[in-house]
């Protein structure tokens, strides 16, 4: 249950890129929207859709062209960009649906970054590191390289990586894309035991129409414009969804 | 865990070890930009080592054992101004003048075994003796008070046909010196040490001895000055007493200039190698900069700011250069310690007693070589520290 308390609030946003042939684009358009603190928000949109943008903007990784994207009533873009840095480390977790790593660096010591970032010790970290990856059931994996980890694997690593400073704000961008349903059922169930039980905020970008009711709030993006849902409206959403997929499924399977 | 942060940042020494391990990661790319920079740093070194060895080789050369710190005092014009006793004591009187010392050096005839020679004579002090260098072969120092002895030098000894140096000992000679007002006075001296200086033949007595034959004024003297940077100093109140000066520094400083120039010669040759070597760096601090871009705008995407991501590399450049030129350091000083102890044999083997170093190390050439190394590790890494702050930490999410 959330507090009711706004804890993101996007405000106008809009965000345009120019092309190199002079010609400019707007990805998104006077986006409106507030996510509230302890909730549970999905993003759905194809690609395309200025999903990324959208996402990078409530990140404090890119700033939007115009509109403003506050964390508790503060500016992300009107901070400092070292005050940004310590907010995208400590404040805030994200998992991507490929993760990057620092090849030199075990699996440990990359889940343990964020905490090096905000200038904590290296054997408190490491050891903050190991219990995070012993909650996603990944002990074994602590002295390996992530390159010679597989997808599903870099995955569980980069989620263990985004809990690491037990974060009050996490933004999962398609995490189950490179797993199997077993492996992407546990993350989901784990992003639901974060927002249940530890009351973090979530905010989840998924293809995957199951997941859709899961939220509180369903956000609909499409062509830069965001259509807001919540409640009962997400099922008969989800619902409608579905159908219409697998309606059209059996159209390709008839023809 | 969230509630306690000592530092909004990560720790340099944190830096430092993501540097090492990226480094250690890179291990082929590393070893060769090192060597590099060995080569480079090691070739400046040696051959500006070289130089300075040089340099103090010949000036110990020139100057042998006498002290440098002294001003040769002669009087403009003899006939104008002379160099008495009282005018010694003037100089003496100059600050930071430690010591004064006059000599008489004057025409005479020596009488040995009934044969007469006609040299130059000087009329010394112990410290002149000292200060000029004059070193005995055989025989003891003239006693100043009795006037009665002499030391002739080895040249004397040959004109004279006496071969063996000992046997001159205690010889009687008789020394004759004109006074000022023309007139020959004799006295008998004995024979109390023999010297190698000079080419023709010569002898000295103490100053005692011009004294009894009338001779009051000193041909020149020298002064002791307590330090080298007062000389100077010392010179101009000389000369404003009427005297010229001459100083082994004089000698010093053109020798000086000479290898100014010289090692200057050498750091021009050396450093063709450093700059392919920091060419080499460039290279590699460039390539590693395109290979992790991802990596850095990962870090930066999780809370790295920017100025770590810079630090990082500055710190990177800093490691290579600073392995580079220890060890460099390192080889060069072992390659002159080795080229050093074969010339030496070779001198040895052909009768040079003396040894001697054609390398010189001082603290302060090794002291700014590191320091040197660590500058250009922060210049050579500017440009690819600068573009790795600059990475978009969204280039990190971006999807193949």
């Amino acid at each position: 249950m959330t507090s009711g308390k706004p804890l993101i609030q996007v405000h106008n946003v809009s965000k345009s890129f120019k092309l190199l042939g002079g010609e400019t684009i707007e990805v998104l358009h006077n986006v409106d929207f507030e996510i509230l603190d302890g909730s549970f928000t999905i993003i759905y949109g194809p690609s395309g859709s200025g999903k990324s943008t959208l996402l990078n903007a409530i990140m404090g990784l890119d700033e939007p062209t115009s509109g403003t994207v506050t964390y508790e009533g503060r500016d992300l873009y009107e901070m400092d960009p070292n005050e940004r840095a310590y907010f995208r480390a400590f404040t805030m977790g994200m998992v991507q649906q490929t993760n990057n790593w620092v090849k030199s660096l075990t699996v440990q010591e990359n889940v343990a970054l964020p905490l090096h970032f905000v200038g904590i010790n290296r054997s408190a970290a490491l050891i903050e590191a190991k219990n995070s990856l012993h909650r996603i059931g990944l002990d074994n994996y602590a002295g390996k390289y992530p390159g010679v980890l597989s997808g599903g694997e870099q995955q569980r690593v980069a989620m263990a990586r985004a809990l690491v400073n037990n974060p009050a704000y996490i933004v999962a961008d398609e995490p189950t894309g490179n797993l199997d349903s077993k492996n992407s059922d546990d993350l989901i169930n784990l992003l639901r035991y974060l927002n249940k039980e530890l009351k973090r905020t979530i905010v989840l970008v998924t293809h995957n129409l199951e997941y859709l009711s899961i939220g509180d709030k369903l956000l609909l993006i499409e062509d830069g414009r965001v259509t807001e849902m919540k409640g009962k409206d997400i099922s008969t959403t989800a619902t409608h969804m579905l159908n219409d997929m697998k309606k059209r499924i059996e159209g390709w399977a008839k023809g | 865990m969230s509630a306690t942060t000592p530092r909004s940042h990560i720790a340099i020494a944190m830096i430092i070890r993501m540097a090492i391990l990226n480094l250690r990661f890179k291990r082929f790319r590393s070893f060769i930009t090192i060597l590099g920079i060995t080569i480079g740093i090691g070739s400046i070194f040696l051959l500006v080592s070289f130089g300075l060895g040089l340099q103090q080789l010949v000036q110990s050369q020139i100057i042998g054992n006498e002290s440098i710190n002294t001003v040769d005092i002669t009087p403009a014009n003899s006939r104008l101004l002379t160099l008495t006793s009282d005018n010694l004591e003037q100089v003496r009187a100059i600050a930071h003048v430690t010591d004064v010392s006059g000599v008489f050096i004057g025409a005479s005839k020596v009488t040995i075994d009934g044969s007469a020679a006609d040299l130059v004579a000087y009329g010394i002090d112990p410290l002149y003796m000292k200060l000029s260098n004059i070193d005995l072969i055989v025989g003891e120092e003239l006693n100043q008070d009795t006037a009665d002895e002499i030391i002739v030098n080895s040249s004397f000894l040959e004109s004279a046909g006496i071969g063996d140096q000992d046997s001159a000992l205690n010889k009687e000679v008789e020394l004759a010196l004109v006074s000022p007002e023309g007139a020959e006075k004799m006295k008998k001296l004995r024979i109390v040490g023999v010297v190698d200086s000079g080419a023709g033949s010569e002898v000295f007595v103490a100053t005692e001895v011009f004294k009894q034959a009338g001779i009051e004024t000193y041909t020149q003297a020298k002064a002791v000055v307590d330090e080298r940077d007062s000389i100077a100093d010392v010179r101009r109140s000389v000369e404003s007493l009427g005297y010229e000066t001459t100083s082994p520094i004089d000698t010093i400083d053109q020798v000086n200039e000479v290898f100014r120039f010289f090692n200057v010669v050498l750091i021009g040759l050396g450093s063709i190698g450093m700059v392919i070597a920091v060419l080499g760096m460039l290279n590699t601090l460039t390539v590693s900069l395109l290979e992790r871009t991802k990596e850095i705008a990962l870090m930066i995407a999780i809370g790295a700011r920017p100025k770590d991501m810079r630090r990082l590399f500055t710190v990177e450049a800093i490691i290579l250069s600073l392995i580079g030129g220890t060890i460099g350091i390192v080889l060069a000083v072992l390659l002159g310690l080795g080229v050093d102890l074969v010339l030496n044999q070779a001198a040895r083997d052909r009768g040079v007693v003396d040894g001697f170093s054609l390398f010189a190390y001082p603290p302060l050439l090794i002291l700014s070589a590191l320091l040197a190394m660590i500058l250009i590790g922060i210049v050579v890494s500017f440009v690819p520290a600068r573009r790795a702050a600059r990475i978009n930490p969204i280039d990190a999410l971006r999807q193949e």
